[in-house]
């Protein structure tokens, strides 16, 4: 009997784990829907133990910043210290967290729950605010100092750039304005805070929202106070923009040679003007300060350049910030795509005087110029050039299909002159037909398409047949180009007059 | 000496234990799969061409007899809802992602993938599926008894079965066109798709295609072709410019060949078979045999007990014979000496009596 008892309760904790395994495997489906539900929003902070004071026994507490200060009518004092000048310190009302992690839980169940109390109003039971929460995102979005932000803070602050920009005085030991130093707030401010430099987030606070308070303190128009204003992105939509403001000047040149110590091949005009138009913010490039690219990107690479290379940082095509990543991107908007998605991910050899047109290092350099193109001038329509293409070679159960050669080219002509770009790389009216006539020497009557794609192709060889060559190069065009013209067969093919014939003209 | 029930399996178990352990040390040793047939032929479909034209569809009805794909070919609103492969339709083109601003839908053909280790292979116990040397995995209906264990444990949901057929009904699906292939054509969908989409080639070449392409195009693709490692490999492979799992297909799928995962029990299955009876009917005789042969000692020690009995009864009988004859015995000799002093003290009596008499 005793042997009987004992055994079932032997089987007791694998039943247990049994269900456990169960119920969590059950909990694993439904987690998903649940976490693609909640989203919290920008002003929501979750307060948990700084990891060096040890672990908290509750669940972290979801605070929402906007709702506590709209409660406090926005009096930052009630729960922030303000130092002698004035500025509002970040923390919970102390100045650090301190040793003791007893200490700072008491800290804030003394100010937050006493709070509470005194007002009547708010959470008092300790599940309220440790509650157990499925993981939230944030729709917290990052502010961007673009062209505009930047100048309507230049117009509010009456151009004093030295309530912004600062740098660091070794010899006096404090933060001095230099006139022709301005750098962005990222060139120090890091992702954390080093000895007494503020992390970016830290400074960013710091430093606008206390500017804001003064504002608001001394009754004028100012920026916001509350986090959604800044960090929410349907606030960030009603930010006023600027139709007209002064172009940032830091010391750039218009136009410039791009130099690389020891670089051995031919230098590049670039336009930097031209280019400052193209973006919103210095950063777009600059994305670590306003030096020049070669200041951290070597050719041989260093370690302020994170190891990467020069030619890499200028080339590589993966990356929005470099010359070939930005063009590439450029090529793939609609009026591009339809012939820039088939160029391959390498460079095709020739590529590099495209850019590389300057002189060698060394010799002379005149004016850095990179003039337009002329605007391609399409010939005559003739046997050569013609105005329709009839595509009759493999009709079979649709009728010849009727191509309007001259209206295509016409479309890629307007398309080419109105980008920027293209009327800079765009070389006369071979770019135009290259986008179609791959592998032909631009200006020449090219082979026809049956020359290379066979009937049957080489599929194998990555060339594909006649037909499929054919519809690849229409269908793929019109599809890059946001041309929702693939309605069916025929749209292109008009059906055939007589009954269907297999295997009928050829 | 006893043998509960659950020693008994506890050892039998280990048995079991150590063949199929044996079973996988032997998989593990050099190359661990079948790598394919060498020059097998196969099929890549990028669905990054894909339009959904269902040209495919149209040519695989034709070319297998079988009747003509639900509604006009232009027609997209068929695409609302995913079709899956049935008897009638070997193989359906889904639209898996929709078309955005440039980015064009994204469609996929589904069919047998032709799997180079096939599950429905691993689990039909009459053989009706062979992986043939030119690549197509092949059903032969004559042996088929209609279990659909190979429906049912298709990791592509790719086998349709007639449902419909009362008194005959076979698995039905993609053949590759082995008969075509064998003469030299190409399949029936990758001669007819408009855009090249699909290639049919040998296996080797597709794959280097494939990653020819990729190196190509990175932007366009997503570093995988599907079939290559998936499930141990499939004849047909699949490039994509959006990550597998949207296009239904198993996005982290093992390397590992599926049948790999029963063939360690399976192996041990005809064991188990051949050993369990004779196994079961030994330790059967055994303890028929212990229990005669304890019957036996215990009859013969009965006995044994039986007669010491009987003679140490018939030893006590005859000794308390011995001693009530020896009692009586003695009891007559003290009568016999009583009477005889009796007798004794009577004649001296009298001859005292005889003498007073005299003496008066």
């Amino acid at each position: 009997m005793t042997t009987m008892s004992g055994r079932i309760v032997s089987w007791i904790p694998a039943y247990l784990a049994l269900v456990a395994v169960a119920s969590t495997a059950s909990e694993g489906c439904r987690r998903p829907a649940a976490q693609a539900q909640r989203e919290v929003g920008p002003g929501v902070l979750v307060l948990r133990m700084p990891s060096a004071l040890g672990k908290m026994r509750r669940p972290p507490v979801e605070f929402d910043h906007d709702r506590h200060a709209a409660a406090v009518r926005g009096d930052c004092k009630t729960c922030h210290l303000v130092d002698r000048t004035g500025m509002v310190l970040p923390k919970f009302g102390r100045v650090d967290d301190g040793k003791s992690a007893g200490k700072l839980m008491d800290h804030y169940h003394d100010r937050c729950v006493g709070c509470h109390k005194r007002r009547g109003k708010g959470a008092r039971g300790c599940g309220e605010c440790h509650a157990k929460r499925p993981r939230a995102r944030s729709s917290w979005s990052e502010l961007r100092m673009d062209y505009s932000l930047h100048a309507r803070h230049v117009l509010a602050q009456q151009k004093r750039c030295a309530d912004c920009h600062h740098v660091y005085d070794e010899g006096k030991r404090q933060l001095v304005y230099k006139k022709g130093a301005e750098e962005s707030c990222v060139a120090c401010h890091t992702g954390r805070t080093v000895g007494r430099r503020p992390s970016l987030r830290l400074a960013a606070h710091r430093a606008c929202v206390s500017c804001h308070l003064r504002g608001k303190i001394a009754g004028r128009a100012t920026g916001p106070l509350d986090c959604a204003g800044c960090h929410g992105a349907d606030r960030q939509a009603k930010i006023k923009r600027l139709g007209r403001y002064e172009r940032l000047l830091r010391g750039q040149k218009d136009r410039l040679w791009v130099t690389a110590k020891g670089g051995k091949i031919r230098r590049v005009p670039f336009d930097h003007r031209a280019h400052e138009k193209t973006t919103t913010r210095c950063s777009t490039c600059h994305h670590k300060g306003l030096a020049s690219c070669n200041k951290c990107h070597t050719l041989v690479g260093i370690p302020a350049g994170g190891g990467v290379t020069l030619e890499k940082a200028y080339h590589d095509s993966k990356s929005e910030r470099s010359c070939v990543g930005c063009h590439r991107k450029a090529a793939g908007q609609p009026g591009c795509a339809g012939c820039h998605h088939t160029q391959e991910a390498e460079a095709s050899q020739g590529s590099c005087a495209v850019c590389h047109r300057g002189p060698l290092p060394g010799a002379p350099l005149p004016s850095p110029v990179w003039a337009p193109q002329p605007p391609a001038v399409l010939p005559a329509f003739s046997k050569d050039f013609p105005e329709r293409v009839t595509i009759d070679i493999l009709a079979r159960d649709y009728a010849p299909s009727v191509m309007p050669h001259g209206r295509h080219v016409r479309k890629l002509r307007d398309l080419a002159g109105k980008s920027r770009l293209a009327v800079r790389f765009h070389g006369g009216v071979g770019a135009l037909c290259a986008g179609c006539h791959h592998h032909a020497k631009p200006g020449t009557r090219p082979a026809p398409c049956s020359a290379c794609h066979t009937r049957r192709g080489h599929p194998t060889r990555d060339r594909p047949g006649l037909g499929a060559a054919f519809h690849r190069q229409c269908i793929g065009c019109h599809q890059k180009m946001g041309l929702d013209s693939w309605l069916g067969c025929q749209s292109c093919h008009p059906k055939a007059a007589g009954p269907r014939k297999r295997g009928g003209k050829r | 000496m006893s043998i509960s029930r659950r020693g008994f399996l506890g050892g039998t178990g280990v048995v079991a234990g150590v063949a199929a352990g044996s079973a996988t040390a032997r998989a593990g040793g050099g190359m661990d799969r079948f790598m394919g047939y060498p020059d097998a032929m196969g099929l890549l479909h990028d669905t990054t061409l894909c339009v959904g034209c269902r040209s495919c569809e149209v040519a695989c009805a034709k070319v297998n007899g079988k009747p003509k794909p639900a509604g006009p070919l232009h027609d997209k609103s068929i695409f609302g809802k995913m079709r899956r492969v049935t008897d009638k339709l070997y193989t359906v083109v889904n639209r898996y992602v929709k078309a955005r601003g440039n980015k064009p839908a994204v469609y996929r053909k589904h069919q047998c993938m032709h799997c180079q280790e096939p599950c429905c292979a691993s689990v039909c116990f009459v053989k009706a599926f062979t992986k043939t040397p030119e690549g197509p995995v092949l059903y032969d209906p004559s042996v088929c008894v209609g279990c659909r264990y190979c429906v049912n444990v298709c990791p592509y949901y790719a086998l349709g079965y007639e449902y419909e057929n009362a008194f005959n009904p076979t698995v039905q699906r993609c053949t590759m066109c082995y008969e075509r292939i064998k003469k030299g054509d190409q399949p029936g969908c990758a001669e007819a798709c408009p855009m090249g989409a699909i290639v049919y080639g040998k296996r080797e070449d597709l794959l280097r295609l494939a990653r020819q392409r990729i190196a190509k195009f990175p932007d366009r693709y997503v570093d995988q072709i599907f079939g290559e490692h998936e499930y141990g490999g499939t004849s047909w492979l699949t490039l994509a410019g959006v990550s597998f799992d949207k296009l239904g297909l198993p996005v982290n799928a093992s390397h590992k060949p599926l049948p790999e995962l029963t063939s360690g029990f399976l192996s041990v299955v005809p064991l188990v078979i051949t050993i369990y009876p004779g196994l079961l009917l030994g330790f059967y005789a055994w303890t028929k045999r212990k229990e005669r042969l304890a019957d036996q000692a215990r009859e013969a020690a009965a006995a044994e007990a039986r007669a010491a009995a009987e003679e140490a009864g018939a030893a006590k009988a005859a000794h308390q014979k011995k001693l009530a004859e020896s009692r009586q015995k003695k009891a007559v000799d003290l009568a016999v000496k009583k009477a005889l002093a009796q007798a004794d003290r009577e004649r001296e009596a009298a001859k005292a009596a005889a003498a007073e008499e005299e003496t008066p």
